[in-house]
């Protein structure tokens, strides 16, 4: 009878256990195949579940040629919100004082932006508005329903201003394309891919990482190293400030190239802007005037018709040209000296900076080849720099020219350049004739360190013989002795070769009597060139504003800090002994 | 008819022994089965969580690289000497001990000897046009 009782009761709990199991089951059968649940939601909560974000990516960093980052990309925060949960906790006040407070903006703006009880998501710093990490942190203490911080990528430039006008900036869009500069140019090797992460989410909310359903790794940009030198660059950009401040001159451009292979080691221009903010830039601050400024060049344009000449024999450096004490009437228009002059010869013509002497030299070589010399030596193309927004300059075709171009063309008028295109005349003379192609971007190296792309020097062409480029640098050198034009271009130890100009700047109706170009392009060491360097001041206002006076100076004080840092031997040729001692506290750091 | 010896007799159900042997392998499976589902989501755990390490370290390394650029900026350098009343001069030429051939000079000679050969030839200019 016992042992009846016991089955009984063992019968019972199997029942009720295997019952409560098959309504387990039978819930787990319908959770699973919902039946009689309708579409919607089951689209819904798969959807709910459901994960799908893009992986962010870093654009690749640009690197100066010693390795020091110029551009990067950092992770920051924006605000965010969400309304809707911050309207029905009613604490739309809290929020919009708390943040406006951070952000010091008016509260009004937070308001109105959360003003939008439909909506689930708002940018409340404004989009692609990045706050500092500290902001961050102090938002992140209060605790604020319905506000959260998300990540972003931003572009930082850790040196501000320099190289501004090089590097460029990246814009706010979702692209983040590249939109000035090398940003701009090299943009297809800088950007990287974003990665794509499909997966379902827990009930926290927390990623399920073996319901992983699909990941696309994100590609990271490729980084991009320039020729540019930071401290080569440093010291152009400190002298052309100091010189516009000094000359209160409205702007000023330079740039330092390597002779014997092309690169730029540093392209400065001022006034700049930092790409770190460059939304309230006015585009004219933007410009990169090394190359995209047409000027005349003036009186360093002398050099290219000498050489032309010369190249040509049908002038000799000793010839004697009468230059006609400073007045000349050539087709009924005159032609004038700064200083009046009589007989000069060809090498004295380029030290004195005679105009009438350069007209005559280019008269003797005829429109054709002067014309065909110019094309030789680059003038009226772009030079191909891996930067975007290069101007041409102007050269009118030989059919335009007139009686009197040839002897305009001769002074550095009637025909415009960039400061680049300057430098490059100056390069092929002080490199035996050879032109060289300019460059700035010296690899692009993927994350996996593959070499994507490699630029070495390249010739561009040879507009004089070897000869004649001696002969010219000889010339040159002259210009910056005792009684040339350029004698404060010295540096101490070294010998410098070089040009000056100061050409009238043409405004409607023909030239301005005030508003000038003040230049000069020169060279060190003379007996083995290895920089060039070419500085412009636009409109400097001074009693004397020549290039000799204004951009003499900026150059001693480039080149003289360079040399030491580049480690440029001194001169061993007698050209040394004009230089000019100076203090050894400008050659400070 | 002989009787049957009780004792002898088995007392109670058996269950065959193919059914205990599908049943054992059957549960063997459903262990294995649930050691390598905990297994996997450990290791999914921890590759979450190294993934996120690696994104933060990432994040922390590039601010460390823009402090750093910041802090070793020519202009942030001068700064620093003016407020600790430095002064730092390029030495004399007589000072200077080299070693070897400094890296810049020769950076300069990369250039292709036989691209300068064959345009040192010409003699008149060459126009690109």
């Amino acid at each position: 009878m016992t042992e009846l009782k016991y089955q009984y009761r063992l019968f019972i709990v199997v029942l009720i256990v295997l019952g409560a199991l098959n309504g387990l089951i039978a819930r787990l059968i319908y959770l699973h195949f919902r039946f009689g649940e309708g579409a919607d939601r089951n689209v819904r909560l798969i959807e709910t579940r459901r994960l799908e974000t893009d992986l962010m990516v870093a654009r690749g960093k640009i690197f100066d040629c010693r390795g020091n980052a110029m551009a990067l990309d950092i992770v920051k925060k924006e605000i965010c919100a969400d309304p809707a949960i911050i309207i029905s906790n009613s604490c739309a006040e809290a929020v919009a004082g708390a943040v406006a407070r951070l952000l010091d903006v008016s509260p009004d703006r937070i308001r109105e932006r959360l003003n939008q009880p439909g909506r689930r998501f708002v940018y409340l710093g404004g989009y692609g508005r990045p706050i500092e990490e500290e902001q961050a942190a102090k938002l992140e203490n209060m605790k604020l329903p319905g506000l959260f911080l998300r990540d972003m990528m931003v572009r930082s430039y850790p040196r501000g201003n320099s190289m501004c006008h090089v590097l460029g900036y990246v814009n706010f869009d979702s692209d983040r394309a590249g939109s000035a500069g090398i940003e701009q140019r090299w943009h297809k090797y800088l950007y990287g891919v974003h990665g794509l992460l499909i997966s379902e989410l827990d009930g926290r909310r927390r990623e399920l990482y073996d319901r992983r359903l699909f990941e696309l790794k994100p590609r990271t940009g490729a980084d991009v190293t320039l020729t540019l030198d930071h401290f080569v660059q440093y010291v152009a950009e400190q002298s052309l400030e100091k010189a516009v401040r000094e000359n209160q001159a409205s702007a000023a451009w330079a740039i330092v190239e390597r002779v014997k292979t092309g690169e730029i080691l540093a392209m400065a221009s001022y006034p700049d802007y930092d790409p770190n903010n460059f939304q309230n830039v006015s585009p004219e601050l933007m410009r990169n005037r090394c190359i995209s400024v047409n000027y005349e060049p003036g009186s360093t344009f002398k050099m290219t018709v000498v050489a032309a000449a010369l190249n040509e024999e049908v002038v000799t450096s000793s010839q004697i040209f009468d230059c006609e004490n400073g007045a000349w009437f050539y087709n009924k228009r005159p032609l004038h000296d700064f200083h009046p002059y009589g007989m000069l010869s060809v090498a004295d013509i380029i030290k004195k900076s005679s105009n009438i002497g350069a007209a005559k030299v280019a008269l003797l070589l005829g429109d054709k080849k002067l014309y065909q010399y110019l094309r030789a030596f680059g003038i009226g193309r772009p030079t191909g720099i891996d930067l975007p927004g290069e101007e041409a300059g102007l050269l009118h075709p030989l059919p335009e020219w007139t009686s009197l171009s040839v002897t305009r063309i001769a002074i550095g008028h009637e025909v415009a350049v960039t400061a680049l295109q300057m430098l490059q005349v100056l390069c092929a003379i002080a490199n035996d004739g050879i032109l060289m192609k300019p460059y700035l971007v010296r690899r692009v190296t993927a994350p996996d360190g593959q070499i994507l792309f490699e630029q070495r020097p390249k010739a561009a062409g040879r507009p004089i013989r070897t000869e004649t480029a001696h002969e010219m640098k000889r010339l040159l050198a002259r210009v910056t002795e005792e009684g040339g034009t350029g004698h404060r271009a010295l540096v101490e130890g070294y010998s410098v070769a070089g040009k000056t100009g100061t050409a009238q700047k043409a405004v409607p109706g023909g030239y301005s009597d005030t508003l000038n170009m003040a230049s000069f392009t020169g060279f060190i060491p003379v007996d083995d060139p290895q920089l060039a360097i070419i500085v412009v001041l636009d409109e400097p206002k001074g009693s004397v504003h020549t290039g000799g006076v204004v951009a003499c100076p900026v150059f001693s004080e480039i080149a003289g800090q360079i040399v030491h840092y580049l480690d440029v031997p001194p001169s061993t040729t007698a050209v040394v002994e004009g230089a000019i001692k100076k203090e050894t506290s400008d050659n400070r750091l | 008819m002989a009787n049957k010896n009780r004792r002898k007799q088995i007392q109670g159900y058996a269950i065959p022994v193919p059914v205990v042997s599908v049943l054992a392998v059957a549960m063997l499976l459903l262990l294995a089965y649930v050691w390598l589902d905990v297994r996997s989501k450990a290791l999914g755990a921890r590759i979450k969580s190294l993934e996120q390490q690696q994104s933060e370290l990432q994040k922390k390394y590039d601010l460390e690289l823009l402090r750093w650029e910041r802090i070793k900026a020519p202009q942030n350098i001068e700064k620093m000497l003016v407020q600790s009343n430095c002064a730092m001069i390029w030495p004399e030429e007589g000072n200077i001990v080299r070693l070897n051939e400094s890296l810049d000079m020769a950076s300069m000679m990369t250039d292709d000897k036989s691209q300068m050969a064959q345009l040192s030839i010409l003699t008149k200019p060459l126009v690109h046009d």
